[in-house]
């Protein structure tokens, strides 16, 4: 591998988790997303001489993700992006922003999925690895769709707080 | 009535917006850098939560059966605790992070690459073996009195494309399918066995017959799986198996979106294989392992369907 791969590759998976989040924020659909990465990934290598190394990578990375997305809207007219240009502009300037501690934080993640009761469990399967939509898990679970949505919302801001923690605790703080 | 970002962003992911809710959405994000930054940092914490999940992170239910562990395997190697896998990220940045390398010939992608050769080398060697099937979906369709329950089957392989499914209903009676090589066979709890000269046309109920992945043939499937999916191979070992994990480079391949595989290492033998995301058009689990539970040899005459019924039962013949 030479130098300028050994670059790109580095800077790819440094960029990564927050390009995914781009990509995954305006399209749904996990397939798509993943596709877009996929083409994304490409069109970074492929345009990778053009990079300017004194320059972030992450806002001229993101940048090709979001052009990405606007050919995959175009080419999927039934695709149904609800951001019109002007927030997916304002969006693309706040993930570029996003630090290196963001996704740090998120590393322990996992830990604390491990932490969850059975009950939010079963509903962050039913979610998110059967991908089924709040009103199919409420007639599993007995709730209406917006109690489901509330639920897993309640999930995620246990979570966002046990992330906090271990993320303070790991770096020192009481 | 104007709804709070945070109410909105919530409804976005869960797909329950209404039109002037993603008007309101938009508007919003227009209208403040920190609107924004609440967004992505939700936006960024669902997409690594959605990941890890679907990658199978430590999820496991008290109910759920065998999802995530090896629990028997031929020699009769017992784990049984849960395990959590060290991700740093979902398999699906996983996988693009070994397409980029492996773009840039990147020399780090060829201990998976390799493993998998090992592996497609191993499995030409001429060994029957059994394996014990698991429904893995949370909910499991209703069957009617006719369709037997592919959990709990047992599936005898042998190459090349002899096999033996074994599935029960409830009430103890077999429904067996199976082929020698040449001919197929359906025979039913009660009434007479078909036979057919085609090798395919029973084998709708054994897992991933529809998806191109099947694993009756091994060294044929193995070889598909390492031309059709990204390959990652998990260095630390699980009890002394070695996990690969596969996920589908295009939705133009057939075949299940995740394949994980648990093998020994020295001897090569694989002990489990699960299949997730598994094609729903003809019914069927979205997700299922199968669990090696012997390697003995099963005797000449066993994939032949004569084996497995009385010289009385009427055998019927059919054309196609």
């Amino acid at each position: 591998m030479n130098d300028q791969a050994r670059q790109a590759t580095r800077h790819w998976t440094v960029a990564l988790p927050t390009i995914s989040a781009f990509v995954g924020s305006l399209v749904r659909d996990i397939p798509s997303r993943d596709d877009i990465l996929q083409e994304t990934a490409m069109a970074i290598i492929d345009s990778f001489e053009r990079y300017d190394p004194g320059k972030p990578f992450l806002p001229w990375a993101i940048g090709i993700a979001r052009n990405q997305v606007r050919l995959y809207a175009r080419q999927n007219v039934r695709s149904h992006l609800i951001f019109d240009s002007e927030s997916i502009e304002a969006l693309s300037e706040s993930f570029s922003n996003d630090s290196v501690i963001t996704n740090k934080k998120l590393d322990h993640l996992g830990e604390c999925l491990d932490s969850l009761d059975d009950h939010s469990r079963t509903l962050c399967r039913l979610r998110y690895e059967k991908d089924l939509k709040p009103s199919a898990i409420g007639d599993i679970v007995g709730l209406s769709p917006n109690g489901v949505s509330k639920a897993l919302q309640r999930i995620r801001d246990r979570l966002r707080d046990c992330i906090e923690g271990k993320w303070l605790a790991a770096e020192g703080h009481p | 009535m104007t709804d709070k970002i945070e109410d909105l962003i919530r409804l976005y992911f869960d797909g329950l917006l209404t039109p002037d809710q993603e008007d309101q959405l938009n508007c919003l994000i227009r209208k403040s850098p920190d609107n924004t930054r609440v967004f992505s940092r939700a936006a960024s914490l669902e997409n690594h939560l959605g990941d890890l999940i679907r990658a199978g992170k430590s999820l496991q239910m008290g109910n759920e059966i065998g999802n995530g562990n090896p629990v028997t395997s031929g020699n009769k190697k017992k784990i049984s605790r849960g395990f959590t896998i060290g991700w740093i990220g979902g398999l699906t940045s996983l996988a693009l992070m070994i397409s980029f390398l492996v773009w840039w010939g990147n020399p780090g992608s060829l201990n998976a690459g390799g493993e998998m050769n090992r592996l497609i080398d191993a499995s030409s060697k001429p060994t029957d073996r059994t394996y014990l099937i698991r429904n893995l979906d949370i909910n499991q369709k209703s069957l009617n009195d006719h369709q037997a329950p592919i959990d709990g089957a047992i599936l005898h392989v042998r190459q090349p494309d002899q096999y033996v499914l074994i599935r029960k209903f409830p009430d103890g009676r077999a429904f067996l399918t199976g082929s020698d090589g040449e001919q197929s066979w359906s025979l039913p709890a009660r009434g007479p066995v078909r036979v057919s000269n085609n090798p395919l046309r029973f084998r709708g109920p054994v897992p991933g017959n529809q998806h191109g992945v099947l694993f009756v043939n091994l060294r044929s499937d193995l070889v598909q799986m390492r031309d059709a999916y990204f390959i990652i191979l998990e260095k630390t070992e699980t009890m002394g198996l070695r996990k690969i994990m596969a996920e589908k480079k295009s939705k133009d391949y057939r075949g299940p979106n995740h394949i994980e595989l648990w093998y020994e290492p020295e001897t090569l033998v694989i002990h489990r294989m699960v299949f997730r995301g598994m094609p729903q058009a003809k019914g069927g689990p979205d997700s299922v392992s199968m669990e090696l539970v012997d390697q003995d040899f099963l005797g000449p005459q066993f994939f032949d369907h004569n084996k497995h019924h009385g010289k009385e039962i009427q055998i019927i013949e059919e054309d196609y």
